[in-house]
């Protein structure tokens, strides 16, 4: 039977993580699942540990806590929620408790806005994308800068613009499977309403994910890519990790099968290890 | 006053208590023996023995061991014969007499002045004891402690860095880089493949995360000026061998691109071809306009982004973004996720767009 252990980290440097280890490990990449604006990585870490052992595959659950990375699903914010997943995988890794693979990445709500943003700003170090019913999108659109787009809102925008640009093909080229609760249309606190923001992205999750899903694979084909971006809709499902997992199998989706394409990370690293508790 | 000293003379009594420069670290000391008072054979190179008479420019000199030691007079000091390229400092050449002879570098190189800079003080004045010899009398060069090349091997990337001149920011373009790679967990090697021997500049890659750090100085050279291309050449490739280890190897070359050693090695495409890719530090929109225009007549070379010391300034960026290519300050280009984008770029080529 898998098992849950807590990983104290460190407040502004490292986040507190929840590993699932599958009681029989293989050599499969682990996946990283990123809590929404609620936090609650645990409550995700019950419902998916049964994954563990289905897969062989080791589970990680960061939580970004609020005093340390309030807007952590921006991931290039302030408090730059992206280098302290970038440390908290390499600590995980020099600990042994996490392979070389490159992770798949599956977020929830807050969690999936985070995932697809990483994966944009580090697409070597991400595998597959789970992105379940985020309330906003970054849009493969030079019509608004990050987070809305890729598009220049003034000075200073350049370099994130160009990163998210240079970035966009490799981003793009992966398996993404975006999903969300035929039940979640509710325009509720956590949803962004900026005139800007439903304008380009539609009126709820339901909307702005099939929309993120279509401009996605448009921006995929203009790449030259075979896109492999899918979209469900999860019947009898509101906007509840636990709801989608009860109507809509979700954790199948955001903790899936190993691929036989065990990569390993295009770059290595051994020293400058951080010790944490 | 002169020191002058018999053809292979005991050098122990004399080299007591002698500071080491940076440049003459490789050295294997036991080795040193004898002494040698032909001056006029001096090659660029050549370990040399000296006495300060006079302060000038240079106060200090930098130890072997990364430490700067104020000078005094009467002080002795293991310096190496070479020549010297610096606008903002002195041009000397690797020439001693018994006259005396200019402390050309901090970093230990010693030779003739030929001309300074008007902000700078007159070097500080050596007298040459004589070269350094092993025990059979042969004078020894830091090229006999060079590291040896391993042919056809280096890191799977290599990325140059160049500039419009000296204190463009080409240093802490290449710092920033280093920093950044390593933070997104590549194993860098810092390389300075062009210059004046200098432990600032190895010092402010080892600060910034490289795993490994190198300049021409392993390789057996006090400084690269005046030397053959095809020296240069064989430096830079030896020197991408010893860090074959690494997944990515920042190279800067010193000076800005017009200096003749950097544009003759720019020309070479043999040389080019050792790069992925290149950045260009800039002081300013226009002289990154300039570089840019020189790197593409003259070495067929298109940078992928700009950086240096215009990027303190917003408005210079703003003027730098209007030549097409991104601006990255040294903060941006320690970032890790400059270093993905990068690296993409590197991988893969560069297919920037949007729908």
């Amino acid at each position: 039977m898998a098992q849950i252990f807590f990983r104290r980290g460190v407040p502004g440097v490292l986040p507190s993580t929840w590993l699932i280890r599958p009681e029989v490990a293989d050599a499969a990449p682990p996946v990283v699942a990123i809590h929404g604006l609620n936090r609650e990585a645990g409550v995700m870490a019950d419902l998916l540990a049964p994954r563990a052992d289905a897969t062989g595959r080791t589970i990680v659950l960061p939580i970004f806590a609020r005093t340390s990375w309030l807007r952590f699903q921006r991931a290039a914010c302030a408090q730059r929620s992206d280098w302290a997943l970038l440390d908290l995988l390499r600590v995980l890794r020099e600990e042994g408790r996490i392979g070389a693979g490159v992770p798949d990445l599956s977020g929830f709500s807050g969690g999936a806005q985070f995932a697809h943003r990483f994966a944009w700003l580090y697409p070597d170090r991400v595998a597959r994308l789970c992105l379940v019913a985020p309330g906003w999108w970054t849009f493969p659109d030079v019509r608004g800068a990050y987070p809305l787009g890729v598009g220049l809102d003034g000075p200073g925008e350049g370099v994130a613009a160009f990163r998210l640009r240079a970035n966009l093909a490799r981003f793009l080229d992966r398996e993404i499977q975006v999903m969300v609760g035929a039940l979640d249309v509710a325009q509720d606190d956590n949803l962004r309403q900026e005139p800007d923001v439903m304008a380009q992205q539609g009126a709820n999750r339901v909307i702005r994910a099939r929309n993120w899903t279509a401009a996605a694979l448009r921006a995929a084909r203009k790449a030259g890519l075979r896109p492999r971006i899918g979209f469900r809709l999860m019947d009898n499902s509101a906007h509840s990790f636990a709801d989608c997992v009860a109507n809509g199998s979700l954790d199948r989706a955001f903790v899936p099968e190993a691929t036989m394409e065990t990569k390993t990370l295009p770059m290595r690293r051994h020293d400058q290890l951080v010790e944490v508790a | 006053m002169m020191h002058l000293v018999d053809m292979n003379s005991a050098a122990s009594p004399l080299l007591a208590g002698a500071k080491w420069s940076f440049v003459t670290r490789r050295v294997r000391r036991g080795e040193i023996r004898l002494l040698d008072g032909d001056l006029a054979s001096a090659r660029s190179g050549d370990l040399v023995l000296a006495e300060v008479q006079e302060l000038g420019s240079h106060k200090r000199l930098q130890l072997s061991d990364g430490r700067f030691s104020a000078l005094f007079p009467k002080d002795r000091v293991v310096l190496a014969c070479a020549d010297r390229f610096a606008e903002d400092q002195f041009e000397g050449v690797a020439v001693l007499s018994g006259e005396g002879a200019d402390l050309l570098a901090g970093g230990g190189v010693v030779g003739q002045m030929r001309s300074r800079n008007g902000k700078v003080k007159r070097p500080t004045r050596l007298s040459v004891i004589g070269r350094l010899a092993d025990g059979n009398g042969c004078v020894a060069n830091v090229a006999d402690y060079a590291l040896e090349a391993l042919p056809g091997s280096r890191p799977a990337r290599v990325v140059g860095v160049l500039g419009t001149g000296m204190n463009a920011g080409k240093t802490a373009a290449a710092a920033g880089l280093v920093n950044g790679f390593a933070r997104f967990g590549a194993r860098v090697a810092a390389i300075k493949a062009t210059g004046t021997g200098s432990f600032g500049d190895v010092q402010h890659y080892e600060a910034a995360g490289a795993a490994e750090v190198l300049d021409f100085t392993d390789v057996g050279l006090a400084s690269t000026y005046r030397q053959s291309v095809d020296r240069l050449e064989g430096v830079t490739r030896t020197l991408l061998s010893a860090a074959a280890d690494c997944d990515i190897a920042i190279v800067e070359l010193a000076d800005g691109i017009s200096q003749v050693e950097t544009a003759e090695l720019l020309r070479c495409q043999n040389y080019r071809a050792l790069f992925d890719a290149f950045l260009l530090a800039a002081p300013g929109a226009l002289a990154a306009r300039g570089a840019l225009d020189w790197l593409s007549a003259e070495a067929q070379i298109a940078p992928v982004a700009l950086t240096g010391l215009m990027t303190q300034a917003p408005l210079a960026v703003a003027e730098a973004e209007t030549l097409g290519l991104p601006v990255f300050s040294r903060e941006d280009l320690s970032d890790p996720a400059t270093a993905s984008c990068l690296n993409g770029i590197l991988s893969h080529g560069s297919r920037v767009g949007a729908a």
